[in-house]
């Protein structure tokens, strides 16, 4: 009898995402992504100097910050599973850092097609984008580790470490890329001009970025639920198989 | 060597270590992160361009470069939705596989059945 | 102190004895570091005009890449030898063993930079003479191999572990080598200290950061 209750107790935890708070979650994702549509697309005004290509804006700086939030949870999930060394934690590490990976894609890429209409060029080595490229390597090398490190509890544990080390690294990086702008183009790197932005092209980029965080907590939920319970339906093959 | 033994004593003082002074890392890591990225997140309009700053109306052609704008959405979607799908079909095999165990399990609980009611009436035989 | 000391001694004293024997990390990375030197020079055309641009480069370059071959083999021995079982079985902390095996790498590394430097020297006019440049070397020394040393011990437990080192290694270490590539540029250039104590203050930084963190997390990499 214990082999049909274990089977039933997959199907449980594989009944994938339909509870209410993804749908839920689902819901919310999708008024609020037409509703940043229209602001951004639409309502916000066109800049004064870029037109309305500056519009980038309001997709390109919450996916950057969609990518640094999925590399802090990697994180501190990473922590929490050294500590617990509970799977759900595992599980959380890897499913953030898979979404950020994507995520860190679209900063280079957006980065670079804001680039060339304003800058003239597809790529600058400003530190935002020298950091945003480092992460990306190295989120990169944690979904290599994970494909190519060992299998279990080890293969974990080395994710995690790399999960550590990597976020560590993340401001030294961006202020050794700052330091070295400075170096190499003295003064190109400056703070505000003076003044301060349109109020309302504010407003619309603090409501894409409640969107974006949303988005991403949708993924992310998606995702975790499909890897448990893919960790689910192996431990059961294992065991009864 | 026995699992728990020497090992088991080394991670302890080690998870000790990383709760007193590696946490405190840890913990100043995430301070500084943070606070790096409020300095640098005004810094941001001033490095990547000239502050965005509302146009008087007519003095910008309505649609200029508007080509960028558009890679830009077509990109992110279609990452967004091609990441989605690779979700949703992953999703449909774990169903299968699902399916597959728990024909497995059933066939196999009924096979122990069988040889039980088998071996009952020999063994009364 | 000495509970600390003695078996961390033990370890590099080990290390330090198998290479005086084997002869398999020193030798081979100066080889390989001489051999990086070379290509480069033909690859970028060192007229005297240009070395000062150059010899920056083709030093970090030189360095950081015959320090992954010495990573590599930090624990390949240990690996093939069974060496691992039998450090993990010794009653001491995984920092004692993490510090151990850092001092070693970092020894070796030292070794094979304070060879080639002549070496460079002499090929790109380069003043070697500058103790700031000695102070930079040591402390990027350092954090190549405070990092190097907990993702060798990883990769060597990994299929591909030959790309995995380099994969691993190379984004950490960014920062350290932006540092010393620009610092060694200041020095070419004649400058004074004040040019390039920033660099060396961001590389100490890592250098502490690093440190602590991998001395916490060895111990985690080690259990099986």
């Amino acid at each position: 009898m214990a082999t049909l209750e274990a089977a039933k107790e997959t199907r449980g935890a594989a009944v994938l995402g339909m509870g209410m708070v993804r749908t839920a979650l689902l819901g919310v994702t999708a008024v609020m992504v037409a509703v940043t549509l229209y602001l951004g697309l639409l309502w916000a005004p066109p800049d004064a100097i870029m037109g309305d290509v500056q519009r980038i804006f309001y997709f390109h700086v919450p996916i950057a910050w969609v990518g640094f939030l999925a590399f802090g949870i990697v994180f501190v999930a990473s922590i929490a599973y050294l500590v617990k060394g509970t799977d759900g934690w595992d599980h959380l590490a890897y499913s953030a850092a898979e979404i950020g990976v994507l995520f860190a894609t679209l900063i280079l890429v957006t980065g670079s097609i804001w680039g060339k209409p304003v800058w003239g060029v597809w790529w600058q080595w400003t530190p935002q984008l020298t950091t945003s490229l480092i992460l990306w390597f190295i989120y990169l090398a944690y979904l290599l580790l994970r494909i190519y490190g060992p299998a279990g509890g080890q293969g974990a544990r080395y994710a995690a470490v790399l999960g550590i080390i990597g976020f560590i690294d993340v401001p030294i990086v961006y202020f050794s890329s700052i330091l070295w702008r400075e170096w190499l183009h003295p003064g190109k790197v400056v703070g505000p001009a003076g003044g301060s932005v349109e109020p309302s092209m504010m407003v619309v980029l603090m409501v894409s970025l409640v969107t974006s965080t949303v988005l991403f907590s949708y993924l992310l939920l998606e995702r975790y639920t499909l890897r448990k319970a893919t960790a689910t339906v192996e431990r059961m093959w294992q065991l009864h198989g | 060597m026995a699992p728990g033994g020497i090992a088991g004593k080394r991670l302890g003082t080690s998870f000790r270590r990383l709760i007193s002074w590696g946490g405190t890392i840890a913990l100043a890591a995430t301070v500084l992160a943070g606070a790096g990225f409020t300095w640098a997140s005004p810094r941001a309009w001033g490095v990547i361009g000239p502050l965005p700053q509302q146009a008087p109306a007519g003095t910008i052609p309505p649609g200029t470069k508007l080509g960028f704008l558009f890679a830009v959405l077509l990109v992110s979607w279609g990452a967004f939705f091609a990441y989605s799908f690779f979700m949703s079909r992953r999703q449909q095999e774990l169903r299968k596989e699902i399916e597959a165990l728990r024909r497995h399990l059933e066939a196999r609980e009924r096979q122990a059945q069988q040889t039980q009611s088998e071996r009952r009436p020999t063994s009364g035989a | 102190m000495s509970a600390f000391w003695r078996p961390m001694l033990a370890v590099l004293w080990k290390d330090l004895m198998l290479e005086a024997r084997s002869r398999e990390v020193v030798a081979p990375m100066l080889l390989f570091a001489l051999l990086v030197v070379v290509v480069f020079t033909f690859a970028v055309d060192p007229r005297p005009a240009l070395v000062a641009a150059v010899a920056p480069g083709a030093l970090w370059v030189s360095f950081t890449f015959a320090g992954i071959l010495g990573l590599t083999r930090t624990f390949a021995l240990e690996k093939e030898k069974g060496g691992m079982e039998g450090l993990m079985l010794t009653p001491v902390g995984r920092d004692v063993l993490y510090t151990g095996k850092l001092l070693g790498s970092f020894l070796f590394m030292l070794l094979a930079e304070a060879v080639m430097l002549p070496v460079f020297a002499a090929l790109f006019n380069f003043p070697l003479l500058v103790p700031g440049f000695w102070v930079l070397l040591v402390l990027a020394t350092l954090g190549f191999a405070a990092v190097g040393v907990i993702f060798s011990a990883m990769a060597v437990n990994t299929r591909a572990r030959e790309i995995m080192l380099p994969v691993l290694f190379f984004p950490i270490a960014v920062p350290v080598i932006i540092a010393a590539v620009q610092a060694t540029g200041s020095v070419v250039r004649g400058e004074g200290w004040s040019e390039y104590s920033r660099w060396i203050a961001l590389t100490s930084v890592f250098d502490v950061v690093f440190l602590a963190v991998a001395a916490t997390t060895f111990g985690f990499v080690l259990e099986e």
